[in-house]
């Protein structure tokens, strides 16, 4: 009995061992290695996915010249995180195979993720997420930056997201008196 | 590195599915760093741009009119809730793409936030004035929110009751016969209520029947959004009073529309 105790566990660390390298490998722009389980990435992004089958992984670090180090860290953080949050696995799932689904409100904790970062890591991570096919993490960040956006004027729009005016004054008047109620501001 | 391969199911919007194929030579190119970026953007129309809208119209008092600015302030103060953290060096402008997708993420049930995104620049207002972006909005909130609604009561005009802070007040001088896929039918001795419609110059109303789009994103200023104003000249063939959901109504206002000669029009 003893040694099929120990056999037993000898096989459920081989199985722990084995699960631990069933990660992927990621190379940032700037040469930095960041690993990533395999499910995750693949049912979270649809490009990672598509390399995984395509069999196209490299085991010493999948270059992703698009993405910067503090990006793709924010990247496989939030794949970690959402590989603990159960509930939302098939919720993440569904959205990724209807591209209809309707939007669903963040959960909680991608709130505080996208809440804790700063104003370039939030566009940084959009466009990371945007490249990678990752439809959850996209939905969470453009809404985190459409909140940014609700409830400011058009100047406080422009300021925030470096955006040059290219309308004359009359035209910004005129609109301005056409749809005045549009506006809280004056 | 080769292609690779997108799985079946996954890779559903031509987004993704360019991503995937441009890979080894992606669509976009790194970014320029901090300061050199404004430049790069506000201009930035080919040809392959809509033909520009030409804002200035003789009939804007008209339009005045219909959505006087509010004197209830109370909804619509700034809500301040999110506080930018200061940068020293300002962000690089989002590429359109993705721009695209943040402000396909805007509330449909406050149209004032689109209006004002529009404000921006003219690459913006270009964005969401247009079809692509418009029939995206749609697909993207599914189920239309409800603005607000009319009410008519016997004999009298109809009023409008707005059910979002965000909605312009709409004043009708008219009865409201009847509404369909955000139309609604109004019967009137003259036509005072038209929103941003494009009639022609020589467009004279007859028989005062008029039918007014108001859909949410429909308060944009441009010709090119769902906010026509047409004339039905046989009204009551094409529009029927519309059976509303029972549900999404006021406790108070629910059946009215059983009424013989009034109804409610949903507006939305």
């Amino acid at each position: 009995m003893e040694v099929d105790k120990g056999k037993g566990e000898a096989e459920e660390t081989r199985k722990v061992a084995e699960a631990d390298r069933d990660t992927v490998t990621l190379k940032s722009s700037d040469g930095k290695l960041f690993e990533v389980s395999k499910e995750a990435a693949a049912r979270l992004s649809t490009v990672l996915a598509g390399m995984i089958a395509g069999g196209s992984i490299d085991d010493n670090g999948t270059d992703l010249k698009q993405i910067g180090s503090e990006a793709l860290e924010n990247v496989v953080d939030y794949c970690n995180k959402h590989a603990n949050s159960i509930p939302s696995a098939a919720l993440i799932s569904s959205s990724i195979s209807f591209n209809t689904a309707p939007f669903k409100e963040p959960e909680e904790w991608e709130r505080k993720f996208v809440d804790r970062l700063s104003h370039d890591a939030l566009f940084d991570l959009v466009e990371a997420a945007n490249f990678l096919g990752m439809e959850r993490l996209l939905d969470v960040t453009c809404h985190k930056i459409s909140e940014m956006m609700k409830g400011k004027s058009p100047d406080q729009i422009r300021e925030v997201f470096n955006i040059k005016n290219d309308y004359t004054k009359e035209e910004l008047e005129e609109i301005r008196q056409e749809l005045a109620w549009a506006f809280y501001d004056d | 590195m080769p292609p690779s391969p997108l799985p079946a199911g996954g890779a559903a919007r031509p987004r993704e599915n360019q991503i995937a194929r441009d890979r080894p030579s992606p669509p976009r190119p790194s970014r320029p760093p901090g300061s050199s970026s404004t430049a790069q953007h506000g201009h930035g129309g080919g040809a392959d741009r809509p033909r520009e809208y030409r804002i200035s119209d003789p009939r804007r008092s008209l339009r005045r009119h219909a959505f006087p600015r509010s004197t209830d302030p109370s909804p619509r103060r700034p809500q301040g809730s999110v506080q930018v953290r200061p940068t020293l060096t300002p962000p690089p402008p989002l590429p359109e793409d993705l721009v695209e997708e943040v402000l396909l993420r805007f509330p449909p049930d406050d149209p004032a936030c689109l209006v004002r995104a529009a404000l921006v620049c003219r690459r913006w207002r270009r964005l969401i004035c247009g079809p692509r972006f418009r029939r995206r909005f749609r697909e993207f909130h599914r189920a239309p929110p409800m603005l607000g609604f009319f009410v008519t009561n016997l004999g009298d005009n109809s009023f409008f009751v707005r059910t979002s802070a965000t909605c312009p007040r709409v004043i009708i001088n008219g009865v409201a016969v009847g509404a369909r896929h955000g139309r609604v039918l109004l019967r009137t001795a003259a036509i005072p209520w038209r929103p941003l419609h494009r009639l022609g110059p020589n467009h004279q109303p007859e028989e005062g029947a008029a039918i007014a789009t108001c859909t949410s994103t429909g308060f944009l200023p441009s010709s090119q959004l769902e906010c026509c104003c047409a004339l039905c000249r046989q009204p009551r063939r094409r529009l029927r009073p519309p059976r509303l959901p029972q549900r999404t109504l006021p406790r108070r206002l629910r059946g009215q529309q059983q009424q013989r000669d009034g109804f409610l029009c949903l507006l939305v």
